[in-house]
């Protein structure tokens, strides 16, 4: 049982640049291969906390980590009422990007990606971070338009996108039809080379392992069944395993954000829809980057196992369910072979929703609440996961200081006061 | 395919139908303040549970009411929206009709 | 009606459906009604009627159809003499032969007669103004909807197809109206069966006309189905009234 030396100077760079973490290589070169651990063994569920995080999926964790790591706010409860990663983070379809259409949008989301690029390094923890790249499709005018403004808009603050003809997109994407008789014929497409998967699991457990390594406590099947309130300041939160006093909340629970916002006694503009997806057996690889029709109403990229995942809107209508629909299959079946026929034969193998938290302007709803020292990272719908690091580090700051982030400042629940909605419903829609 | 019981037209699979948001009641957009108004306009209650929400049978535009539990998905009932507003504001004639669809 | 064949020149004034082009090249022969230049033929007569009788499409889109809509409606409509139906998605046939549908509490549609003149519907569309029919709204619907009939013994299975309503007898009786989607389009369904021939109106958006006629096709193809003229249309409905007596 020993570990073979490594030079670690002599491969650091190409290792940097394949974004393989040195534990992996190390690993790798073992003999033997131990299993870790991750996480701490949940413990007695204490009577006060600092800070507890309602929610333990890759945001509620993302904050816990750097609460920890930049603020040394250790003494934190990480409560979930499943398991961790168990909501959205494990159902969605793990697209990054940052090709947004509004400049408070794509300051963020371009930040959130330059996180993502070093994660796996920081972790020290494979999340799989995978380049692809991100094409979007327009099949109209008005939507050739649409991308200009956002390449423009992307362009100056730092992102990568450009508009493409459909020569470049067959060059870019050789297995995508770009047949003149199509129902919708392509036209062009947004290129958005910074656009990238990862392992979205592997997220939430890098996060949740750096929090608890330097002290966070994560208790799974702890439901938050009521938020304590008093003289309008957060003073404790009500679990089915008992009462925590605590001098500050942040609730992230992705799509029960209107049932935890109304413990405390507040009322969100958001509203609950099923998103579904689904996933093909898998095939050899002939799919690089993720490929998104706004118009044809579906995305798709092949992961490295092989396998296609498919996506689209929304249900047409709320629910808090996560059942699957014959209805959505179809659609999103006809829709993905418009763009890569050669999918006809091809065997879906499994179908899932997750209960998203749509806004009326397709931005998240996070910062400051009405309530003090109670902090909403919420109304994150369909476009959340990309959000994760970015999402986590500010609102940690935002509790270890007090100070709302400029960042984040635009997101604010207030702005739907002020008539001043960040409406990124153009370059949401399918897109994730 | 979920199917919904529209009070003019009957039956039908739910893909004829457009969701059409909660129901609230409207504030005084005269007297009401800034604040109260863009609740009205932005916020939900996005209740787990039983709601009451607006429909809309796209055939034939007419829009009407319907409640229904956003957790099981179970359609306790649809009805007119002529239940609720008894009499419209602009027309005094329609006031003395009693309810029915209007399908508008 | 006319009964004479009819040329179109150019520069005819006459009205056409959105469908003229394609019913020329197939070699249809026309006829005027009211205003319009209507697909009469596609075959011989004998031919066509046989196609109806199994399943015939045909295109009506220039005949007259008004609408008239309010809170008044009804009482107006009353005056004027119509026979109203008591509810909503169903139509009563005129003694002339003309049909109304009342798709909603206050709101009508008036279908011309296949036969004979439009006499009546023209007369109540120029009795009708704002002041004199308190509280009704004329709609203007020639140029609104296209009006398609599907006919023939196999007309329910072909639209089962396409339509989720069911259109068995049982359920959906002659003169019942269904307003639903068929191809992702909303239609009106009037059922309006010549004789023992079951026939179908379909009434859609007009800058839909096209779309609708090349799906109705496709569903039609696999039972054989084609376009027949107005005339296979108007023997059916004698022949109705031959056996009838
Ligand atoms: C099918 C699908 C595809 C998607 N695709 C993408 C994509 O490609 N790219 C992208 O950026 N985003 C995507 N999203 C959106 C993304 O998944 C979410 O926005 C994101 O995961 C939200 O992260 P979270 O940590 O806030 O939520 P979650 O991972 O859902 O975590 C919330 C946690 O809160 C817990 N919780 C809820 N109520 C309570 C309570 N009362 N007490 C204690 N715990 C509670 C839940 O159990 C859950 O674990 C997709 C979503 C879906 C459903």
């Amino acid at each position: 049982m020993f570990d073979v030396p490594v030079d670690e100077s002599l491969i650091s760079l190409s290792i940097r640049e394949l974004q393989v973490p040195f534990g992996l290589l190390k690993y790798g070169l073992r003999k033997r291969y131990p299993a870790q651990h991750h996480f701490t063994p949940s413990k007695k569920l204490k009577q006060h906390y600092d800070v507890v995080i309602i929610g333990a999926g890759g945001h509620g964790s993302s904050i816990a980590y750097y609460l920890a790591k930049y603020h040394g706010i250790t003494d934190v409860a990480l409560i979930d009422k499943g398991y961790l990663g168990g909501g959205n983070t494990a159902r969605n379809t793990a697209v990054i990007r940052s090709n947004y259409l509004t400049p408070e949008s794509v300051s963020f989301y371009r930040d959130s990606v330059r996180l993502y690029q070093g994660l796996s390094n920081e972790f020290d923890y494979n999340i799989m971070m995978e380049n692809r790249g991100q094409l979007t499709l327009a099949h109209s005018d008005a939507a050739i338009r649409n991308f200009r403004w956002r390449a423009e808009v992307n362009k100056h603050l730092g992102v990568r996108s450009e508009l493409v003809d459909r020569k470049t997109i067959g060059e870019i994407v050789p297995s995508l039809s770009v047949t003149e008789d199509a129902r919708f014929p392509i036209l062009a497409g947004l290129w958005h080379e910074d656009g990238a998967t990862a392992r979205h699991d592997a997220v939430v457990w890098g996060y949740a392992r750096g929090a608890c390594q330097r002290g966070v406590e994560l208790h799974q099947l702890t439901e938050a069944q009521g938020i304590d309130i008093d003289q309008g300041r957060v003073v404790g939160v009500h679990t089915n395993r008992g009462r925590i006093r605590c001098a500050a909340v942040v609730q992230a629970v992705a799509g029960a954000s209107s049932t935890v916002g109304r413990m405390a006694g507040l009322q969100l503009p958001i509203h609950s829809f099923p998103l579904q997806a689904m996933v093909t057996q898998p095939y050899k690889p002939v799919l690089t980057p993720h490929v998104s029709s706004p118009h044809v109403h579906v995305y798709v990229h092949q992961t490295s196992r092989g396998e296609f995942v498919i996506g689209g809107g929304s249900d047409p209508y709320p629910l808090y369910g996560t059942r699957a629909t014959l209805e959505q299959r179809e659609k999103l079946s006809g829709a993905v072979l418009e763009l890569f026929p050669f999918l006809a034969q091809a065997r879906v193998l499994r179908q899932w929703a997750g209960t998203t938290d749509m806004t009326p302007d397709y931005s998240p709803v996070m910062g400051l609440s009405p309530i003090k020292n109670y902090y909403l990272d919420a109304g994150w719908g369909t476009w959340g996961f990309k959000a994760t690091p970015i999402c986590g580090k500010t609102m940690a700051e935002l509790v270890a200081t007090g100070r709302v982030p400029d960042l984040i400042k635009p997101f604010e629940l207030e702005r739907f006061y002020r008539f001043e909605q960040i409406n990124e419903a153009g370059s949401t829609a399918a897109s994730h | 395919m979920k199917q919904l019981c529209c009070p003019l037209n009957g039956l039908r699979n739910i893909s004829e139908f457009l969701y059409g948001g909660e129901y609230h009641a409207k504030p005084d957009q005269i007297s009401c303040s800034a604040r109260d108004w863009a609740e009205h306009v932005f916020f939900d209650e996005n209740n787990a549970g039983l709601v009451i929400e607006w429909w809309c049978h796209l055939p034939t535009s007419y829009w009407f009411l319907v409640e229904r539990n956003t957790v099981s998905d179970e359609i306790l009932r649809s009805f007119p929206c002529s239940d609720i507003y008894k009499q419209r504001d602009d027309s005094p004639a329609s006031a003395s009709r009693d309810k029915g669809g209007q399908g508008e | 009606m006319d009964q004479s064949p009819l040329t179109l020149v150019p520069g005819s004034l006459l009205r056409r459906s959105p469908l003229y082009r394609r019913h020329a090249e197939t070699g249809a022969s026309f006829r005027q009604v009211d205003d319009c230049a209507v697909p009469y033929r596609f075959r011989s007569h004998q031919e066509d009627t046989d196609m109806a009788r199994q399943l015939g499409l045909v295109d009506l889109c220039g005949l007259t159809k008004v609408g008239y809509k309010g809170p008044g409606a009804s009482l107006w409509l009353g005056q004027e003499g119509l026979l109203l139906p008591a509810e909503p998605n169903l139509a009563v046939l005129q003694p002339d032969g003309m049909l109304v549908a009342r798709l909603s509490l206050d709101e009508f549609l008036v279908l011309r007669n296949l036969e004979s003149d439009s006499s009546l519907i023209c007369d109540m569309e120029s009795a009708w103004s704002l002041d004199s029919a308190v509280q009704t709204y004329l709609l203007p619907r020639r140029d609104s909807h296209c009006w398609l009939a599907v006919v023939g013994a196999e007309a329910r299975q072909m639209l089962s197809k396409i339509c989720a309503i069911n259109l068995h007898l049982d359920e959906f009786p002659n003169l019942k109206i269904a307003q639903t989607i068929i191809a992702d389009l909303s239609v009106i369904i009037i059922r309006h069966d010549l004789g023992l021939t079951p026939c179908f109106y379909l009434l859609a958006d007009v800058a839909l006309t096209e779309y609708l006629w090349e799906v109705l096709q496709d569903a039609m193809d696999e039972f054989a189905g084609a376009t027949v003229g107005l005339a296979a249309l108007l023997t059916l409905k004698t022949l109705l009234v031959e056996s009838s007596k």
